[in-house]
């Protein structure tokens, strides 16, 4: 047998341990000392309880956390319901250019494109719908974005009592003011500005290797971005070489 | 993304060559992959016997048996012998520490190859799947019946030209009939015994498993496991989704060490791709796929102790799981589904605090399994419910194709983080338990001492956590930042390409395993070149488990059988996958 | 066993028909009658005694729910029954395959009214990702459901939420009115022929994504009922 292994062997019970009795009595010494410890600053939450209040933080020992009242504090990563961000000027960032679309792998987001009437915006969603009962919460649409115009919030509470209502359309997607206000559930998982250290340092060339294919391709690449207009049997773009 | 010519590196090709002239040939195998052979059909069982007996091979566990369609692979791809049909043999040799890929063709007119069962039983589960899912005829397989869908399904479903979405009625006689259930109506003995059916809607089952059993009294004289009654399709459904989308289905496989599945299936395209992932992300994912493992080996544990009747000890270990969450979820934004590995890399950096946060958890994750320790493990009714139940040899652990804690608790110290070491994990000092017993009691104790081996790799983990970026700086695997999509024309095309085409992952196969919390994970990849999987076939830990239970209770009473299931582990979700 | 309309009893909170004009006025009766209903739509919200039918993550995360850190009995829900003869709220937590179904209908069956329905999960309503050769695209097909929750798993505070919502909803009386709506979709036992098979089986989906890797085309999509007619008919 190979060094790493270490061979564990069973625990050979004392006779003490084996007549048992005094097993029970420690078996049960030290399940009662964990209802002790929680019983008191159960009382004391009761106690708070019967003011209608909650105990502060500091004084109970016991973990569970009483939702609805109280809300365990998730990070700011944390993946729940989507927004659409908007613009400065109150329009939204979305271009709808189906990438978040193309990412999503439960195929829940339904975009239709509409003409922008400002020209520099171009194209704009007419209908943005994701199907909250499909998604996932795996964020790849906001990994997926090149807009930064869907993030997600830390909003987790989303029940409903009948399919439809929960799909969420523009009005409902679109952020308000209340999911980042005090007692709002706040930002959750938002993009990834991971910069490469090496670019920040400057050392960062874009290099030859990666980026040989595509610069023949680039202006092919730029013209088939999808736009109502466009050609329905467009040419799969060629792969790159290996 | 340098490319090396694939070569042959097969070690006995000379022995294969003498005595299979023509019939069994080395194959050139790609970047990363295991050995590969090829066999004739006609004299695949031989090979097989060769294979297991011989000095020079000793290949003793079958991992995996992957079937592949072959029929829409690229022109230049086309099998040049016209089969369309390959089933993949995936082989380890405990003692030669070495993987093995045999594959056998067939044609699609007659797709029928020489059962294996008696050569490695581990295969008559495995053979069962691939005549399930891809319609390939095992000659004398002693119970070729549909094992994942159900009786009323018609076709099969991987075949490439099956709809993924085209489903059939699955009515109450399709499933509820069992040989065994049929067979007490006609037999003599049929006032000696009765049969119990078990599950797949029973609290010890664990929601989807399904057993029945024939009892004389309370002693079980023949059992009978179903399983795919969680069969969600997750290999066709990756054959549509590109490579990065894969991962959110990963997470769902193995549901209790969702970062395992995920760190596994990076691990292997980026073997595919030839990508180096950066020191930190290699450092996370080794940290976070140990927290994993602890976290499977506590439902593991709790969830047993409940079916055995010690309902106190799912508290106090739930508290430790419940602790370590918070960390998964500042790290990836999900408890449990993480999505956590990205190919290339992570999909986020660890948050800031995350060495002391971690530091923190160890000491309270530690102090309640000492607890669950001192309550469980030297107590006298544990061990008489535990010690000597569920019996596995050795030798029969390795013929069923165990691997993880369940061959170890069985005295071979087979475990793929010191036998084939990735990311970085030989720099690492710990130790692997084994106990000699194979009872129920050994996988109990074996998986407590892992969770504390577990925390030691933790804590060098964390004691030596390099700086740096946690991504490959290759924008044809990973997104590129973000500054620089919105900013610059190159980023956005990277973007582009990667969002609408995925990863361009060259044409290939390959078989990475992972030590999973269960056993050995391997992912089977199949590649046409394209951005999305041609094929990809998991080998889940808990399958051969499975397979093995019907075995092993058999003279044992029910409620050993409990405790059996219990410390299997099975966890339905790779099961069926 | 599959017919429970047999098995129904009257449940509280139906609404009486008027007894038509001219007829005399039931005020009082109604008020006695309404308080009792009070009473017991009282009782039932705050002693759901849940089985748990957990096949896969979720069923993880509700354990989650009744452990310490959330802590079920906070609602009176913490019986969780194995049988269903005990139980009266079903959480399915977790993917529902066609090999599951007949499985889940028959402990829906077995249920003693009046019973009510979680669906845990998004593979429980509607098939999440899975839109694939053995997955049930949502249990509605096979059971009504009361509550979807979201999330894949949801957290435990929203499978709270869910349970928070459908005590109210009990406490209103209309949840009995939302199932005799709801028509069952029955499951084939045996050979009956009058029992038709149900819709579900007859794996008309729409096709999951278009094969090859491309660009969308805007034009098609607008007249494809399949993709315009939200994610409702997408099945």
């Amino acid at each position: 047998m190979p060094a790493k292994a270490v061979t564990l062997t069973v625990p050979e019970l004392t006779f003490w341990e084996r007549i048992y009795l005094v097993e029970v009595a420690k078996g049960l010494f030290r399940t009662m000392s964990h209802l002790l410890r929680n019983l008191l600053p159960t009382l004391k939450t009761d106690a708070y309880a019967l003011f209608g209040k909650l105990p502060p933080a500091g004084e109970r020992s016991i973990p569970t956390i009483y939702y609805p009242e109280e809300k365990r504090n998730y990070s700011n990563r944390f993946r729940g319901r989507h927004i659409l961000k908007k613009r400065a000027d109150d329009t939204l960032r979305c271009v709808a250019c189906y990438m978040c679309q193309t990412a999503c792998p439960a195929d829940c987001i339904d975009i239709v494109a509409g003409e922008h009437p400002v020209l520099a915006y171009e194209k704009y969603p007419v209908k943005f719908e994701i199907d909250l009962l499909r998604c996932v919460m795996c964020g790849f649409c906001v990994d997926a974005c090149p807009k930064d115009a869907i993030w997600m919030t830390r909003d987790y509470e989303l029940s409903f009592f009948d399919r439809k209502s929960a799909v969420y359309g523009i009005p409902e997607l679109t952020e308000k003011p209340g999911d980042t206000a005090e007692g709002g559930p706040g930002y959750g998982y938002r993009p990834y500005y991971g910069a490469s250290p090496m670019r920040k340092a400057g050392e960062f060339q874009p290099s030859g290797l990666a980026l040989m294919p595509f610069l023949d391709l680039r202006n092919k690449a730029i013209n088939r971005m999808p736009a109502p207009a466009a050609p329905p049997a467009a040419p799969p773009a060629a792969k790159p070489a290996a | 993304m340098s490319t090396d010519a694939p070569v042959s590196t097969v070690s006995f090709a000379p022995v294969l060559e003498r005595k299979f002239a023509g019939r069994a040939r080395p194959e050139a195998s790609g970047r990363g992959d295991v050995p590969t052979i090829s066999v004739d059909p006609a004299s695949l069982h031989d090979v097989a016997l060769f294979l297991r007996d011989d000095p020079s091979t000793r290949f003793d566990l079958l991992l995996d048996v992957a079937s592949i369609d072959r029929s829409k692979l690229p022109a230049e791809q086309l099998p040049r012998d016209g089969k369309r049909f390959q089933a993949s043999y995936i082989l380890y040799s405990t003692r030669r520490n070495e993987h093995l890929r045999v594959k056998a063709a067939v044609p699609e007119a007659r797709p029928s190859l020489p059962s294996l069962v008696d050569v490695w039983p581990a295969a008559n589960w495995f053979e069962r799947e691939a005549w399930d899912l891809m319609g390939i005829d095992f000659e004398n397989h002693p119970n070729q019946k549909r094992l994942l869908t159900h009786n009323g399904f018609v076709g099969h479903a991987l075949r490439k030209d099956y709809e993924a979405g085209q489903r059939w009625l699955c009515t109450e006689e399709d499933i509820l009939q069992t040989d065994l259930a049929s067979k007490t109506e006609t037999a003599e003995d049929a006032f000696e015994t009765m049969t119990l059916n078990f599950g797949p809607s029973h609290p010890a089952t664990h929601g989807t498993l399904r057993a029945v059993f024939r009892l004389d009294g309370e002693t079980i004289v023949a059992a009978e496991g179903e399983c795919g009654y969680l069969h969600r399709c997750f290999e066709k459904m990756s054959e549509s989704h590109t490579y990065s989308q894969v991962i959110p289905y990963t997470d769902r496989l193995n549901y209790c060490s969702p970062m395992i599945n995920g760190n596994g299936y990076a691990r292997a395209v980026e073997q595919m791709l030839g990508v180096e992932i950066p020191p930190r992300a290699r450092a996370v994912r080794v940290i976070l796929s140990e927290f994993s493992r602890i976290m499977d080996h506590l439902v593991c544990i709790a969830a047993n102790l409940v079916d055995i009747g010690a309902l106190t000890n799912f508290w106090f270990l739930f508290q430790a799981r419940e602790e370590i969450y918070g960390l998964l979820e500042a790290c990836c934004g999900a408890r449990l589904t993480s999505s956590y590995a990205r190919i290339g890399g992570l999909s986020n950096d660890v948050p800031e605090n995350f060495v002391e946060w971690s530091r923190r958890l160890l000491v309270e994750v530690k102090k309640q399994v000492d607890e669950v320790d001192r309550l469980v493990s030297r107590n006298g009714i544990a061990m008489k419910r535990l010690r000597g139940t569920g019996l596995v040899t050795k030798e029969n652990a390795i013929a069923w194709g165990f691997t993880g804690p369940c061959l170890r608790a069985s005295g071979v110290p087979y475990d793929l983080r010191k036998d084939k070491p990735y990311d970085g994990y030989e720099t690492y000092d710990f130790d692997i338990p084994v106990m000699n017993d194979g009872d129920n009691y050994s996988r109990y104790y074996v998986r407590m001492e892992e969770m504390r081996q577990s925390a030691r790799i933790i804590e060098q983990g964390l004691s030596r956590l390099p700086s740096g970026p946690v991504n490959s700086d290759d924008y044809r695997v990973v997104l590129p930042p973000k500054e620089m999509v919105y900013n610059e024309m190159e980023g956005l095309i990277y973007h582009f390409k990667l969002v609408f085409e995925g990863i361009q992952v060259p044409a290939g196969e390959i078989y990475s395993s992972t030590e999973g919390a269960n056993g050995e994970l391997g992912y089977s990849i199949v590649s046409d070149g394209s951005g999305r999987p041609y094929r990809i076939k998991v080998r889940p830990p808990c399958f051969p488990l499975f397979a093995a239970f019907e075995k092993m209770v058999v003279g044992g009473m029910v409620s050993d059988a409990v405790a059996t299931l219990g410390l299997l582990n099975i966890i339905a979700g790779e099961l069926d996958r | 066993m599959s017919d429970s309309k047999s098995a129904r009893l009257p449940v509280a909170g139906q609404v009486v028909p008027p007894l038509g004009p001219g007829m005399p006025s039931t005020a009082g009766a109604d008020f006695l009658t309404t308080k009792l209903d009070w009473l017991v739509q009282w009782a039932h919200s705050n002693s759901l005694w849940p089985i748990p039918f957990g096949t896969a993550c979720c069923a993880i995360e509700f354990m989650s729910v009744v452990s310490s850190h959330y802590d079920l009995s906070r609602f009176g829900a913490e019986v969780v029954r194995f049988s269903p003869r005990q139980a009266d709220l079903m959480i399915v937590a977790g993917t529902i395959t066609d090999k599951q179904a007949p499985v889940l209908r028959k402990i829906y069956d077995q249920m003693m009214e009046p019973k009510w329905v979680i669906s845990m999960g998004v593979c429980a309503c509607t098939g999440g990702f899975y839109r694939a050769y053995h997955v049930v695209q949502g249990i509605d097909e096979i059971v009504p459901v009361d509550v979807y929750v979201a999330g894949c798993p949801p957290t435990p505070e929203n499978l709270m939420l869910g349970i928070i919502q459908l005590q109210k909803k009990i406490q209103s009386g209309e949840l009995a009115r939302h199932r005799e709506a709801k028509t069952l979709v029955p499951i084939r036992v045996g050979e009956d022929p009058r029992i038709s098979i149900p819709a579900y089986s007859t794996g008309v989906m729409a096709p999951h994504r278009p094969g090859p890797p491309g660009f969308p085309e805007i034009p098609e999509r607008a007249e494809d009922p399949v993709a315009t007619g939200g994610p409702e008919k997408r099945r």
